[in-house]
């Protein structure tokens, strides 16, 4: 008798130590004694632990991980929990994890997803904090204002970008054409022939996310492509010279072949066609300079604007905020949060380490004090951006719902348009009908 | 009874004993089930909270969804050609290491070491690689002859065949069961047939063959619901590329519940795989009367 109550008091044991790794407390004590006995009144001081999650490259991943340890250094009793993934897998976990009430305290955003994230409040509003732990003085009105929504500031930009081709100089060299800010698309297309015929290397407009390069067209004719359940668009006419881009490198040989193209999808910077050097050029945007230049160590590479449609009647171009920093609306330490954010926007020191990964900083002082001293991919980056500036409209607005369905169509269709199963024009009408009904959707 | 007579009952020791198992089971598997029958009929981006709507996401499946099709299709080509393939290489590979020899053990730890590891995303990984263009398998082809450019991932024919050999490669558990079911097939039958002359083949389909009916019931009921059920395959390697010939139901199940935010649409989706794969397993249990042999009976 006596065995069966230690045999149930052992199982009821046995229950709790399976139980216990379920928990898990946001704060713990720690021994202040550690700490030079200048508060030594205080047995302990609490410790505040804040989780920070971002999608990115190698690069990305050190450097940030660098510049959250001299934060924890300086702010004794911060403590970081980091979460890094790449872009796909990042958001899969991020909904999963705002479905759960369990997001990471800050969070690094997108222009794409920010406003779903606002809308659901999911996101806390940092407008208390500005002036006092994040200090926004030095940082232009623009990058302000792109972290607003309903004159609440829910993310604040870490970096300024805009599209950009990196492209490998030697290549061009090679061929003898050169490559300018602002060129048409036959323009482009002229040199990517030359440099085909001359080194074999090959070209993509964006294959892996078609829809980037669909808006940036789209624009270039005065039109947004996304609206509130529908397409911005009236006929399937405006999409076209998107698909007929991929049916024309195809037929003329000047395209990526579709074997490498799907086999580069999903792959990091470092795995990259343009790294593997079989493409001259990639289509990406700017502040991805620095990580592709830490890939390609062997390649000198030059940086120029998307090329921009024949007729266009509208500057293409634009800046937009690379990324930004938000903080979950269920975060406890929002105040801390936001000091973490002020240190990502104003400590010039931080920036020594980060360079340019996140875009051009969006603080003036900052810029000012580290560029004498950032290296070489940085400084590219930072001439690029002014130069820019003036080819530059205002940037759209942020896509609706459905948005990520919607590139996963265009990116189907593309697909097939390489492979040769439907031609630009069926490719097109299907994305203009099919994208419709999926906004229709998503917004209802 | 008292209360102190309950306690010491035997079954109530076993009870709390399992527990742990029990609630486990109840959080992580049976509460979500329901959940997610809930979940099916409601639409759902999982930051706001699920709206009902009816049967639409079932509606909007058979149709208005081409992909859902497409899906289904690929994933009963890959299950029905691939576990066959399976179970077939698993019991040819059983009949030679039944043979008792030094180092069967061996080779039974050798040959079951794919079941561990093929799952594995590190092995999916490596599959990417072993098939791409410029892969070890080309350029094994290359060195014994064959001029081989293909690229298996990229073909719409060969795709899919790349998936289903990893899948044939991950043969060992299949490989166990059927081993000890040879063990267990009397020594007696065989000396009976040898004597009447029966040659080997005619062994094999007169006696091994009926006598693994059992097995090969059990091995195919298993296999099929996984078939059904893989995922990093399919995620890892290909991404249903190209042009979703490849294209897992899982997967797409999966794009539709975190990457277009569709909760309600992918629940409704495994609903939907639910009922088949447990129809298909009681066709199989149905059939199974007229060719599976339990000695016993």
């Amino acid at each position: 008798m006596k065995k069966r109550i230690l045999s149930i008091a052992l199982a009821c044991a046995m229950i709790v130590a399976s139980f216990a790794g379920c928990g898990g407390g946001t704060t713990t004590s720690t021994d202040a004694g550690s700490a030079a006995g200048s508060d030594a009144s205080q047995a302990a001081t609490e410790t505040k632990k804040i989780r920070v999650a971002w999608w990115g490259n190698q690069v990305r991943n050190d450097r940030t991980t660098k510049v959250l340890k001299m934060y924890e250094e300086k702010n004794p009793g911060v403590k970081f929990e980091t979460e890094f993934s790449d872009w796909s897998g990042y958001w899969d976990k991020m909904a999963t994890e705002a479905a759960a009430n369990s997001m990471p305290d800050i969070i690094q955003m997108d222009y794409q997803y920010i406003k779903q994230y606002v809308n659901k409040k999911q996101l806390a509003d940092l407008t208390p904090y500005v002036g006092k732990q994040l200090k926004l003085d030095d940082v232009s009105q623009f990058s302000v204002d792109v972290g607003k929504f309903n004159d609440k500031l829910y993310g604040v930009s870490l970096g300024v970008t805009s599209p950009a081709m990196i492209y490998d100089i030697d290549s061009v060299q090679q061929a003898g054409v050169t490559l300018k800010n602002g060129m048409t698309m036959s323009e482009f297309i002229d040199a990517a022939k030359k440099i085909k015929e001359k080194t074999g290397k090959t070209c993509d407009f964006v294959y892996s996310d078609g829809e980037t390069m669909m808006e940036y067209l789209v624009r270039g004719q005065g039109k947004v492509l996304f609206q509130d359940g529908k397409l911005g668009i009236d006929s399937s006419k405006d999409v076209l010279p998107f698909f007929q881009l991929f049916e024309d490198g195809v037929k003329g040989g000047y395209l990526t072949s579709a074997e490498d193209l799907d086999a580069s999808v999903g792959t990091g910077i470092e795995q990259g066609l343009l790294v593997l050097g079989k493409q001259w050029e990639v289509m990406t945007t700017s502040n991805q300079l620095s990580a592709y230049a830490a890939a390609a160590k062997d390649k000198k590479l030059g940086i120029v604007t998307w090329p921009v449609g024949d007729n266009d009647t509208q500057k293409a171009m634009f800046l937009k905020p690379s990324m930004y920093f938000s903080v979950s609306a269920a975060s406890k330490n929002v105040e801390e949060c936001a000091k973490v954010i002020d240190f990502f926007t104003n400590n010039a020191e931080a920036y020594e380490t980060l360079l340019t990964d996140r875009g051009v900083p969006v603080s003036n002082k900052v810029q000012e004090a580290i560029k004498p001293k950032v290296d070489e991919s940085s400084k590219q980056l930072f001439d690029y951006i002014s130069a820019i500036e003036s080819e530059c409209s205002d940037t759209n607005p942020p896509p609706p719902a459905g948005m990520t369905e919607v590139a996963t169509l265009a990116h189907n269709l593309t697909e097939q348009v390489v492979y040769q199963k439907l031609t630009a024009q069926q490719a097109a009408d299907q994305f203009f009908t099919q994208a419709n009904a999926i906004l229709k959707k998503a917004a209802g | 009874m008292t209360i102190k007579q309950k306690l010491n009952r035997e079954s109530t020791a076993g009870y709390v004993f399992i527990l742990p198992f029990i609630i486990g089971f109840l959080a992580f598997t049976i509460i979500p089930i329901f959940f997610s029958f809930a979940l099916s009929f409601t639409s759902y981006d999982v930051l706001s909270a699920p709206k009902f709507i009816g049967i639409d996401n079932y509606v909007q499946m058979f149709t208005n969804d081409s992909k859902f099709w497409k899906s289904m299709g690929v994933t009963f080509y890959y299950a029905l050609v691939s576990v066959p393939l399976r179970l077939i290489f698993a019991l040819l590979v059983a009949m030679i290491l039944v043979r008792p020899s030094k180092a069967s053990g061996v080779y039974r730890a050798i040959y079951y070491l794919p079941s561990i590891m093929g799952g594995s995303v590190a092995v999916a990984v490596l599959w990417k690689r072993l098939f791409a263009s410029d892969g070890a398998i080309n350029a094994l082809l290359q060195l014994v002859g064959i001029p081989c450019k293909i690229a298996w991932l990229s073909n719409t024919s060969t795709a899919i065949w790349t998936l289903i050999i990893l899948a044939v490669w991950q043969f060992g558990s299949s490989m166990l069961i059927f081993l000890s079911g040879l063990k267990q097939i009397p020594v007696t039958y065989y000396e009976a047939a040898t004597i009447d002359g029966a040659g080997k083949m005619k062994q094999f389909f007169s006696i091994t063959l009926p006598m693994l009916t059992p097995v090969i019931f059990f091995n195919l009921v298993m296999q099929l619901i996984n078939g059904f059920m893989a995922f990093t395959q399919c995620y890892i390697i290909t991404q249903g590329k190209p042009l979703d010939s490849t294209l897992f139901y899982t997967v797409y199940m999966y794009q539709n519940s975190f990457q277009f935010n569709q909760m309600g649409y992918g629940c409704a989706m495994a609903w939907v795989m639910l009922l088949i794969v447990a129809l298909l397993t009681g066709v199989l249990f149905k059939t199974s009367n007229n060719w599976v042999y339990y000695a016993s009976k």
